[in-house]
């Protein structure tokens, strides 16, 4: 008896003969950025090259084999329909709106704290072309990631936020992702000079169907922090795929929460290279879907120094029939010797069609190193299930309290508290009236 | 970390310590393969038509796949027709109907591996099916066996004398079509074993085979086969060494166990093949397809290796829990030394409801090896109430060796538990320093610590097999020590 999968229809090379669209758009595309300075047109061709070599990666690729992604293929999602409005912003970043900051793209919420800067494409490429050509597509590849090469190839603006030399912001830089011209293909670099600190919170939510492709890259000079929040709560017609890819510098330290609650299908890389010793990394995340929904977390951390520590923590909870995959990969260089490495994916299934593949994956290539890595998927305890009825919980409660129980010390590591507080309370009433 | 070093050192420096060269003529079959090839080793040995047919079918699969890519070795590329695909010791014909027939040569060769056949079969009780390159020479305890019911013979016997046994079942748990290497043994296995304990019976001693690789340029495509009926158990052993060469050689096996209602079978395999010396010249590539089907309910397979030897090792030992209740266990030690890669797991599939399945790796590397756990645990949506444990341990010996961990859990219903554990160390400073001031020498204190490290896999071997396992993984890694 053999278990093969049978091959679906998105088996099929997905670009080839569907790439037209994909082309004939990045020629209006380069006659709209054609003053751009020349590194970044070679960067967007090189791009689009790859693209064209890799297509939207089908079922048979390794990495995407649990996410069917053959929809995108046509790029109708990408430029024929746009991100609508949302409905209603999530309460933190609606509550803080005052004064709008730059660009044509993305909100910024609330004040830009003193020491930083958040500039448009344009305005950075004035004020600081040598920092932009450096970093700007540099440090998330896409030679050999198709969607990161969509990116590249087609965003329109970016946002740019410097943190000074020393600079210690107290107050989070909020981005909203909404509709806008550039809603489709957000693109964001962060620069954290010496010493400073910075705090980013993304926000992505629309309406309608549509597909959101967005890159952000982090660079953190030698002992500098940035703690990054993505929160995606899109539409749940959409696509959402991310990639989050930081290069960090000696004794710097860069966390990354990242929180899946929308989207029809969601696929997030995280990835940190550390690239000096006595780095530290914490990637983190909280996933919780239902209904048909499929969300999928790849985290890439690569030790290619000694001396460096990186933690993860990621979640989910599972409902109806959604599908939740991770796989969390480790590299350890062959001089990443007194690497400390820790791994852990938790899955809670709240229904019998839910399903989880999880794949914790380590490849070192030194010998002095701890890593560890754990993952378990399980269901709620039915006998603390009972305990709470026993004590006069309704059943729909007691699952509620226990799915936030499960999810509680993942929410604790957001640092910010209003955006912490949104999602508790979501969290709290999301699966409330599913109860038979 | 310096008395690692040097125990690394001397055990690098340690000769291969089963290497050498009977010197038996051999009836063998030029190099290629063709259809005539699976033809003639058809023909050679008398099968009947459908399994010519079923060989053929085999090959013309083949023939349209492409070797995998995907694991985590590397090698030059196999010329598929550079290698001699059949090869018989040449008194193959009139077989010897005892010990005191068989060509004392190769009596003198098991007596250099240590397994003298006579001794060990009378001492241990245990009947030994020896395959010495593909044609197997000499079976004892046959009748003992045969008085219980069990049927143990080589597969081309039992093709001849249990033609509707073997149709029934060859196959069935691994098709001809299952992968690149599973098919190409499936169009040229040359010999291999055949056990069927009926209904009820325990059989009453440990079945063993001894394989070993002696013609030059020669393949070996053992073909294995085991079928345990409602409420029987049998322990089968097979263990492995061959003589030193310089040219790589291929191996690619395919085991099949069936296990019925409440039947259980434990299969452990120890294999020391020529992992090439300590530039990665030579050695033996193995590409093994091991799967067992528990078909009955509260059936049982356990599986347990220890590998320290071949060049290449890509194995993945799964279990398929179809009965309701039926376990499925994994218990592995592979050491990896100099240019050794090994990327070797297993695959629990549970279907049934209530399937448990432990899975125990444990993985050394030295040198400049490379050591992978790749391992499958599947969970269908009937399967409720399945249970997974799994554990993987690496241990790093030497700066320049690799542990990679690619654990793939795919969980469909929520009443399954699933746990998987993986954890990568060197031996600690702290604990050899604690063993020194206990007076306990830095070497055997390493000893001691790698050997607690294996405990978990050691003790779920039979006895008769985990003297000679720790003696393995004694010239493995110890063998400096003294």
């Amino acid at each position: 008896m053999s278990f093969r999968r049978r091959p679906r229809e998105s088996d099929v090379p997905a670009i080839a003969d569907r790439a037209d669209v994909y082309l004939e758009r990045f020629n209006d595309a380069l006659a709209r950025s054609a003053d751009e300075p020349g590194w970044l047109l070679e960067r967007r061709k090189r791009a689009m090259e790859r693209f064209l070599q890799l297509g939207i990666p089908s079922l048979k690729h390794e990495e995407y084999k649990y996410t069917d992604l053959s929809a995108l293929a046509d790029g109708r999602l990408l430029f024929a329909t746009p991100p609508g409005g949302a409905d209603a912003l999530p309460s933190y970043a609606a509550g803080g709106a005052s004064n709008l900051a730059t660009g044509t793209g993305p909100q910024v919420l609330g004040r830009v704290p003193h020491g930083a800067r958040v500039q448009s494409l344009a305005e950075a490429l004035r004020a600081e072309p040598d920092l932009v050509q450096r970093h700007l597509g540099t440090i998330a590849a896409y030679d050999d990631h198709a969607l990161c090469a969509v990116n590249t190839a087609f965003f329109s603006d970016a946002t740019v936020i410097t943190a000074e030399r020393g600079a210690v912001l107290d107050e989070p830089i909020q981005l909203v992702f909404g509709d806008g011209p550039q809603g489709s293909l957000p693109r964001v670099l962060i620069v954290a000079g010496r010493n400073s600190s910075v705090q980013v919170v993304e926000t992505y939510a629309g309406s309608g169907a549509y597909w959101r492709n967005a890159v952000t890259e982090i660079h953190a000079e030698e002992n500098a922090r940035v703690d990054h929040y993505r929160a995606q709560v899109e539409s749940l017609d959409a696509y959402h795929t991310g990639r989050l890819q930081a290069s960090q510098q000696r004794d710097s330290y860069v966390s990354s929460f990242s929180i899946s609650f929308g989207a029809t299908v969601a696929r997030n890389d995280i990835g940190t290279r550390l690239n000096g010793s006595g780095c530290e990394c914490s990637l983190d995340g909280l996933y919780a879907v239902r209904g048909d929904q499929l969300v999928d977390h790849h985290t890439s951390i690569d030790h290619a120094m000694p001396h460096c520590n990186s933690h993860q923590l990621y979640k989910g909870v599972l409902d109806d029939r959604a599908k939740g995959v991770f796989n969390g990969k480790i590299f350890v260089r062959p001089d990443a010797q007194k690497t400390d490495a820790v791994q852990s994916n938790k899955n809670l299934l709240l229904s019998d069609e839910s399903e989880v593949n999880t794949k914790p994956q380590l490849e070192i290539d030194a010998n002095d190193v701890r890593c560890t890595h754990g993952a378990t998927i399980g269901q709620l305890d039915s006998e603390a299930a009972f305990y709470l009825q026993s004590r006069g919980i309704g059943a729909d409660r007691a699952r509620n309290l226990l799915t936030y129980a499960f999810a509680a010390d993942a929410l604790e590591r957001i640092k910010v508290a209003p955006l912490r507080e949104h999602f508790e309370s979501l969290l709290l009433n999301r699966f409330a009236s599913q109860e038979s | 970390m310096s008395s690692a070093v040097e125990q690394l050192e001397g055990l690098t420096a340690q000769e291969y310590k089963y290497g050498f060269v009977t010197d038996i003529d051999q009836e063998t079959l030029p190099p290629g393969l063709t259809e005539d090839t699976v033809r003639f080793i058809s023909a050679k040995k008398e099968e009947p038509e459908w399994l010519l047919e079923w060989r053929l079918k085999a090959f013309r699969h083949w023939q349209g796949m492409t070797e995998p890519t995907w694991p985590n070795v590397s090698y030059p590329k196999i010329d598929y027709q550079s290698i001699s695909y059949y090869a018989a010791p040449k008194s193959a014909d009139d077989k010897p109907k005892s010990l005191d027939e068989v060509d004392p040569e190769l009596l003198a060769t098991y007596e250099k591996l240590g397994i003298p056949l006579e001794e060990r079969a009378v001492l241990a009780g245990v009947a030994v099916d020896a395959v010495f390159d593909s044609v197997s020479v000499a079976t004892t305890f046959r009748e003992k066996l045969a008085d219980a019911g069990v049927i143990f013979m080589s597969i081309s016997e039992a093709v001849r004398e249990h033609p509707e046994l073997v149709r029934k079942y060859l196959g069935s748990v691994v098709p001809p079509s299952d992968n690149f290497f599973a098919a190409l043994n499936s169009a040229v296995f040359s010999d291999g074993s055949f056990v069927f304990i009926p209904k009820g019976v325990t059989c009453p001693m440990e079945l063993s085979t001894y394989f070993r690789i002696n013609a030059m340029n020669t393949g070996q495509f053992e073909r294995t086969l085991i079928v345990a009926e409602d409420d029987s158990y049998v322990s089968y052993l097979e263990g492995c060494t061959a003589p030193m060469r310089d040219e790589n050689q291929l191996h690619a096996a395919v085991v099949e166990l069936v296990a019925l209602e409440n039947a259980r079978i434990k299969y452990s395999t120890v294999q020391n093949w020529y992992p090439g010396d300590k530039d990665g010249n030579g050695g033996i590539y193995n590409f093994v397809t091991k799967r067992g089907a528990c078909r009955g309910k509260r059936s049982k397979i356990s599986w347990t290796q220890v590998e320290t030897g071949s060049a290449i090792t890509w194995k993945y030992p799964s279990c398929i829990l179809i009965g309701d209740g039926s376990v499925g266990e994994f218990y592995s030690v592979a050491v990896t030394n100099n240019h050794q890669q090994a990327d070797t797991g297993t695959k629990m599939i549970h279907i049934g409801k209530d399937t448990t399945s432990t899975i125990v790796s444990k993985g050394i590397s030295a040198g400049v090896s490379n050591n992978s756990y790749r391992g499958l645990v599947k969970i269908m949506p009937k399967a409720d109430g399945a249970r997974n444990f799994s554990q993987c341990d690496s241990m790093l010996m030497g700066d320049r060796c690799g542990a990679h961990t690619f654990p793939y859990l795919e969980v469909r219903n929520k009443t399954a538990q699933v746990e998987h554990e993986a954890t990568t160390s060197k031996i600690g400073e702290d604990q050899i320093f604690y063993l020194n001031q206990r007076g306990i020498e830095t070497e055997d204190a390493v000893s001691m610590i790698v050997n607690g490290f294996c405990k978990e896999v050691f003790r779920e071997l039979p006895m008769e097999f985990a003297v000679e396992a720790q003696k393995l993984l004694g010239v493995s890694l110890e063998g400096s020590v003294g």
